[in-house]
């Protein structure tokens, strides 16, 4: 039935998928003129402060960045058990990128705690003197942290219904692009925030 | 061991050249390039092999690019102010020379744009010609 569907349509893929296409293209939007945003207000201040030493706070943030990688090959691998019908190994793999998911917020709020607590940096003041640091550090990682939150609610609903037969194929897959998708913000977010505050 | 496995370890590849970029603190600007090259390579991987974009029809490719094109027109509409601090000490200097320098330098200016525009005209009429 999906397959009657799919070669009806214009673009060859089922409406679920399509939908969840363009709101991802809409998000994407939205992140780049974030990040477009972050770079020109950073280029247009004196002293815009780098404070994240290499050790620990980068390799912090690297170990988060294989955390959310691996969750994508992990979801990869539910879309693919689920196209296969089998629905034992799709909740399966679902549970092990939510797990990643949650790591993934767990360790980010961790490294917040220590910015706002033992640094002093908040979205409205920072020993910098620079407020616009935090007002975009915060802004820009908290709006992708909800997404990864979002997203492993999301991942749940869809894990709760698949050993019922409630979710589709498409579904999971739509579900797997939405993830993907949060993956690909962190590769933006990760040099442009991170690496390119590393202390020299 | 399948494509998704390689486009996995890529992707972990790419990162720990990044990463080593920031150990050894090279320039911002060479950073900021490299970077950027680096993410784009790894978002392309993402889009095509992840998310199925590289088997799915053309048509959604054009439908998912073109509010990116627009978006990078948008963004170029910045440039002019995001220049113009460099400008200002240039303009200046150039109004401040006498008349036949003015002249020479917009010369100048006209002879060194003709080859790119050239190359963007043939790039062009070729396209066209597709």
């Amino acid at each position: 039935m999906t397959r009657e569907i799919a070669s009806s349509s214009p673009f060859g893929i089922g409406s679920k998928k399509f939908g969840m296409w363009l709101f991802v293209i809409s998000d994407a939007l939205t992140f780049a003129t974030l990040l477009v945003c972050y770079t020109y207000l950073r280029m247009g201040s004196t002293g815009w402060p780098k404070p994240f030493a290499f050790s620990p706070s980068i390799l912090f943030s690297t170990g988060m960045t294989l955390v959310l990688l691996s969750s994508s090959l992990t979801m990869v691998k539910a879309v693919h058990a689920r196209q296969q019908g089998q629905r034992g190994q799709t909740v399966r793999w679902l549970g092990a990128t939510m797990l990643l998911g949650a790591a993934f917020v767990g360790l980010h709020l961790t490294e917040w705690m220590h910015l706002i607590r033992a640094e002093g940096v908040t979205p409205w003041a920072n020993p910098w003197n620079q407020p616009l640091f935090g007002a975009t550090f915060f802004g820009i990682t908290g709006l992708h942290m909800l997404h990864v939150t979002a997203g492993v609610i999301y991942l749940g609903v869809i894990a709760a219904g698949v050993p019922r037969g409630k979710w589709s194929a498409e579904d999971v897959e739509a579900a797997g692009l939405y993830w993907h998708f949060v993956d690909l913000v962190w590769m933006f977010v990760f040099p442009l925030i991170y690496l390119m505050s590393v202390k020299s | 061991m399948n494509i998704f496995h390689a486009v996995w370890i890529f992707l972990l590849s790419l990162t720990a050249v990044e990463v080593l970029l920031a150990y050894v603190n090279a320039s911002p600007a060479l950073m900021l390039a490299a970077l950027l090259g680096l993410s784009g390579l790894k978002a392309v991987a993402i889009i095509a092999w992840f998310m199925h974009l590289k088997f799915e029809h053309r048509l959604l490719r054009w439908v998912l690019f073109s509010p990116l094109l627009v978006l990078i027109l948008a963004l170029l509409a910045l440039l002019p102010d995001a220049a113009r601090a460099q400008c200002v000490m240039c303009k200046r200097t150039a109004e401040a020379q006498n008349a036949e320098r003015r002249e020479a330098l917009n010369r100048g200016i006209a002879l060194m744009a003709a080859p790119p525009m050239f190359v963007l005209a043939a790039i062009l009429f070729r396209a066209r010609r597709r």
